[in-house]
């Protein structure tokens, strides 16, 4: 098995998934689930072999779903020797604090993580769009995701996105005043 | 050397008898490349929003690639709500298969 897919499982069993077996036709939700949170791990710093495109019904990666169709059981039962890095750790951390803990994860957890890893994908090749540009080119892609799921997405990208080195002085100026002002 | 231009019509012609033609028209023949493509199943609604194309239209190329065994539809739970999904079959993909290797006819001559 391809240590890509390993580390799909290492992070499934992190966070403690119980997917169904993605070979069998009906689990497609299984199938979407993997495919999201996969595309969400390469672009947040784990390192993959799998292309992923976004057209209409991405983020998708015709090779992932090669691999996950060939170790079908071992994905369904989370089965890897793989040993997470700290890197790896971290990332999987990450997602899980800002869109696996979300209460929308609970029941709309596909319609999340499919708006979520959109808005992502579209703000990593389009560094330059506003929250504007992402919930318009997001509804042109994805017509069938509700509005307010896509505005909690943007929302959840920029958290992703963000890099303490981003906090600059005077950001953080900015905020300890607004910490003052609270107090 | 050029290959002989009645040698190539003679193959088109011959092989296009190997093509179920209710499967080559545009609509049908996308949403067996599209099904192929994406193994994972696709909705209907991603179907819709690919194409870009009336319900009706869409519905009736569905159907006819349904009976003619080429895409299966099937009911999934997403979010705790049903929805079918289209799959290829292996006799979509075979025909897919065909009509490509159809094309290619002209493209090696």
């Amino acid at each position: 098995m391809s240590q890509d897919l390993d580390k799909i499982i290492a992070g499934l069993k992190y966070w403690r998934f119980n997917l169904k077996n993605p070979k069998y036709d009906q689990n497609f939700q299984s199938r979407l689930i993997i495919q999201k949170l996969a595309f969400l791990c390469q672009f947040l710093g784990i390192k993959s072999r799998y292309f992923f495109t976004l057209y209409k019904n991405g983020p998708y990666s015709p090779d992932l779903t090669n691999d996950y169709y060939e170790y079908a059981s071992q994905v369904a039962n989370l089965d890897t020797d793989y040993r997470p890095t700290k890197k790896d750790i971290d990332v999987y951390d990450k997602i899980e604090k800002h869109v696996l803990s979300h209460p929308l994860n609970k029941d709309y957890q596909a319609e999340l993580l499919e708006a979520v890893a959109t808005v992502f994908y579209l703000k990593q090749f389009n560094p330059d769009y506003i929250e504007d540009d992402l919930f318009e080119k997001t509804k042109e892609e994805k017509p069938f995701i509700r509005d307010n799921i896509i505005i909690i997405a943007i929302n959840i990208v920029k958290e992703l996105m963000f890099k303490p080195e981003d906090l600059t002085d005077e950001l953080k100026e900015e905020l300890d005043m607004w910490d003052r002002a609270e107090d | 050397m050029s290959s002989d231009p009645n040698n190539v019509l003679k193959k088109l012609i011959e092989y296009s008898n190997k093509i179920n033609s209710k499967a080559f028209n545009l609509t049908r023949f996308l949403i067996l490349a599209i099904t192929s493509y994406i193994k994972d199943g696709i909705q209907y609604r991603e179907l819709k929003t690919l194409l870009n194309i009336s319900d009706g239209k869409l519905k009736a190329n569905i159907d006819v690639l349904q009976e003619m065994g080429y895409i299966n539809k099937i009911k999934v739970q997403v979010d705790q709500k049903s929805m079918h999904i289209y799959m290829v079959t292996e006799s979509g993909s075979n025909e897919l298969q065909k009509i490509i290797e159809w094309i290619e006819i002209l493209k090696k001559e």
